[in-house]
């Protein structure tokens, strides 16, 4: 912890994690996942994708409604984790039919404050 | 995993179904002298559990869990039972259940191995292979199997 701007600088095998659960039917493994790889923190946040934006807000494309998919984007999960614990995630997410796998993205982290409250 | 935590006496495959309060009571004597907790504590634990919501799924599948102050360790357990068990009324009854016993000093080791086991269990032919099993030593070996698939 820098004790002057209170910033923790993150153990450098800590990722953040990005998972977008596509379907509602998609979300229940991705959970089930998250917590058997022993991640015990994470913000769900709802979500709609692209298609389902330009399909119920622009009507300017109404015509395409039937060319794009029916859900998209349905939930995003943030969370810290370690490679281990990611690695295990990973794992885990391919095992899943891949109708069912959610896009999952990590990337380093810099600085991270308010973590272990 | 689940090796560590599986008490090979829980797991069995059991035809026909015993009643609901016997089944309870016959795993709570079985888990007692692991977690060192008595059998009416055990009991009082999971069905304050089931009173607090349904413990089975549609698939079939009955996760009857509890997580009691003092449990020395964790200790798994499996059923399958052909002609099913009515754990609650919110789902049909359930042909495999899982038993599960855990410390609540240490809930997400809890919630780890209830993650494990709904991974297992939500892959129906996951779900036939362990159904499949003849006996409860079959049942030991489908289920470590399982676990190693999903691990």
């Amino acid at each position: 912890m820098d004790s002057a701007t209170n910033i923790e600088r993150p153990a450098r095998n800590e990722r953040l994690l990005i998972l977008v659960a596509r379907t509602e039917e998609s979300f229940d493994p991705l959970v089930t996942a998250l917590l058997d790889a022993n991640i015990q923190g994470a913000t769900v946040l709802e979500s709609r994708g692209l298609g389902t934006i330009i399909r119920s807000e622009m009507p300017i494309f109404a015509g395409l409604a039937a060319l794009l998919p029916q859900s998209t984007g349905n939930r995003v999960v943030l969370s810290i984790a370690t490679r281990a614990q990611i690695d295990d995630l990973m794992r885990f997410l391919s095992q899943l039919p891949i109708e069912r796998r959610p896009i999952a993205v990590t990337l380093p982290l810099e600085t991270v404050m308010g973590l272990g409250l | 995993m689940l090796n560590e935590f599986l008490n090979s006496k829980l797991v069995q495959r059991l035809d026909p179904s015993p009643e609901i309060n016997s089944f309870i009571r016959s795993v709570c004597q079985e888990v007692s002298a692991d977690v060192g907790l008595a059998e009416t504590t055990l009991e009082q634990a999971f069905l304050a559990r089931m009173r607090s919501g349904s413990v089975s799924t549609p698939e079939g599948v009955a996760f009857l869990h509890a997580v009691v102050v003092g449990a020395k360790k964790t200790v798994v357990g499996c059923c399958v039972m052909p002609k099913g068990l009515l754990l609650d009324y919110t789902n049909p009854p359930a042909d495999i259940i899982f038993t599960l016993v855990g410390n609540s000093a240490t809930p997400w080791q809890h919630v780890r191995l209830l993650a494990r086991l709904s991974r297992i269990s939500s892959d129906g032919e996951a779900r036939k292979r362990l159904k499949s099993a003849a006996t409860g030593a079959d049942l030991l070996a489908a289920l470590l199997e399982e676990d190693k698939r999903h691990g």
